[in-house]
């Protein structure tokens, strides 16, 4: 926690965006810390109430007025040059997001954000081919152990196979006794 | 950002073990990769000891044991003669066993040799691979002083214990101990003596089968055509157990004859195609393993039959019942049904995708 405060992150704890071990870590500081513990508790009255801002329904005038501006035919704007080292513009907002143009500005690092946005992506796509990996040999397995006919009843010649044996391992070949056989100690 | 690096740290993590995986599928056996020092003197004297097998005429009398899970014991007495460039008549005597018979096994048979004929290179490189062999002292076997030669596991207990007579060269004593130190098999001469037999012996004796081991040896391409079509050839089972030999009485036989070793224990499997004929294993111990039906018996030597997508195992082994049991496990089982049918296919794309192992 840098400065000895949540900071930024404290944003990502009340959007419910941390991963699991950062979730943690913030939990427990949030525990010690009676300054971030306020302002969590903050953010979080905000947020309901931005919540609540966006259940209510814009006024009629509003809607209409809001619809002329999107009539076909209407020339697109003029769009605005970059300047060289100048930040992309911000991105127009969509009619109705009210959240949008309410939420604070996101100052938390680009990279580990666009992380936790690709991976649920990225793991529906892991067990979306997993799972046709497993069907796909399940399948496969399935075709080839097919049983080519019905199958002879074997009776094995266990006496030849003893002298076989014997003969490949160079050791004398025995017949098998009867169960009577002698009980003896080991050496 | 440490929720993704924990995320890469995972990815990583199963990448390798996936590697890992494959490169173990791939390259079956990895004791081999740890060998155990053994005592050069000691493996020229095993290998010595085939030889001396060959080249000298003898002949005496062999006690066999074999103890089965149980403790019983089971004894045969074999009458042994060897001429050099003929070959050696066994004569089995009638004792515990049911019945005695004898055998012929010429000297020009190109099988692998074990018992007290010594070691064969691949069986001797079996050996040094998963046993450390040494010199364990002086002995005595049939008033002939010999030199003790031991097989360790990497624990130290001894595996193996043979007696090299110091006179002939030839092994006069071969034991095969369980891990408590136990004989499993034991192998001895109880007479002998170094001296050419009077009379020739197929001229001379009586009838007597002359056995040789089935002809069609099953090379590498064999063994991948055969798994191509969902035979189960494992090239190796647990315990160090490699396969050193495959056959099958001729082309195309129904039988395929797998035999595995780890240089001591010596397991065959038997396959065949069709499903159990449940009255030819009436006599024998019907149990379960792991949920699976094997009809078992543990007299001469362990043996256990049982059937398992499509096909029909029958396996015999001169080793401890653990190595057996193991050995068991780790073959095919299950028949009929969804799962069976899942099983066999993935048997077979395995073996499409790597006919070598």
């Amino acid at each position: 926690m840098s400065g000895g405060h949540l900071g930024e992150r404290l944003t990502a704890l009340v959007d419910g965006e941390l991963g699991h071990h950062e979730r943690e870590k913030a939990h427990r500081h949030l525990a010690a810390c009676a300054e971030c513990r306020a302002e969590a508790e903050a953010l979080r009255c905000l947020k309901k109430r931005l919540r609540a801002l966006n259940d209510t329904m814009p006024s009629e005038g509003l809607l209409r007025r809001l619809e002329a501006m999107g009539e076909p035919g209407d020339p697109l704007p003029p769009p605005v040059p970059r300047l060289p080292g100048q930040a992309r513009p911000p991105a127009v907002a969509r009619p109705g997001d009210v959240a949008a143009r309410t939420r604070p500005s996101d100052n938390r690092p680009r990279r580990a954000a666009a992380a936790r946005r690709r991976l649920p992506r990225g793991r529906y796509l892991i067990a979306g081919a997993a799972t046709l990996a497993v069907l796909g040999v399940g399948s496969a397995a399935f075709a080839a152990g097919a049983d080519p006919g019905s199958l002879p009843r074997v009776t094995p010649s266990v006496e030849q196979f003893a002298v076989e044996h014997a003969l490949t391992s160079g050791d004398v070949p025995l017949t098998d006794p009867r169960p009577e056989v002698t009980a003896g100690d080991h050496p | 950002m440490s929720g993704r690096t924990s995320h890469q740290s995972w990815l990583a993590g199963g990448l390798a073990t996936a590697l890992l995986m494959l490169w173990f599928v791939t390259t079956g056996d990895t004791a081999s990769g740890a060998r155990l020092r053994s005592d050069p003197e000691a493996l020229r004297l095993l290998r010595g000891a085939e030889g001396a097998a060959r080249d000298t005429a003898y002949e005496g009398v062999q006690y066999i044991t074999s103890w089965s899970r149980s403790g019983m014991s089971t004894t045969s007495l074999v009458n042994v003669a060897h001429v050099p460039g003929q070959g050696t008549r066994m004569r089995v005597q009638s004792t515990t066993a049911e019945q005695g018979g004898q055998m012929f096994e010429a000297d020009d048979s190109q099988q692998a040799r074990g018992g007290l004929t010594g070691y064969t290179p691949t069986m001797l490189d079996l050996l040094a691979r998963n046993y450390a062999v040494v010199q364990a002292g002086e002995g005595q076997v049939c008033g002939r002083t010999t030199t003790i030669i031991e097989a360790r596991r990497a624990d130290g207990t001894a595996a193996g214990r043979f007696h090299i007579d110091r006179s002939t060269g030839l092994m006069l004593r071969r034991e095969l101990l369980d891990q408590q130190g136990r004989a499993v098999n034991l192998t001895f001469f109880t007479e002998m003596r170094p001296s050419a037999p009077k009379t020739m012996f197929v001229a001379a004796s009586a009838p007597q089968t002359v056995e040789a081991p089935w002809t069609h040896r099953l090379a590498g391409a064999d063994l991948g055509a055969l798994r191509y079509r969902g035979w189960p050839v494992q090239s190796a089972l647990p315990g160090h157990l490699s396969l050193y030999d495959a056959r099958q009485q001729d082309a195309g036989g129904p039988v395929v004859h797998l035999s595995y070793s780890d240089g001591l224990s010596v397991v065959s499997v038997f396959v065949q195609r069709g499903v159990l004929d449940p009255s030819s294993v009436r006599s024998w111990h019907k149990t379960t393993r792991g949920g699976r039906t094997v009809y078992l018996r543990d007299t001469v030597q362990q043996r256990a039959v049982w059937a398992g997508r499509g096909y029909v195992y029958t396996l015999l082994a001169d080793a401890p019942p653990p190595v057996v049991d193991q050995a068991v496990a780790a073959l095919p089982h299950g028949d009929t049904g969804f799962w069976g049918r899942i099983g066999r296919g993935l048997d077979r794309l395995t073996s499409w995708a790597n006919p070598f192992d």
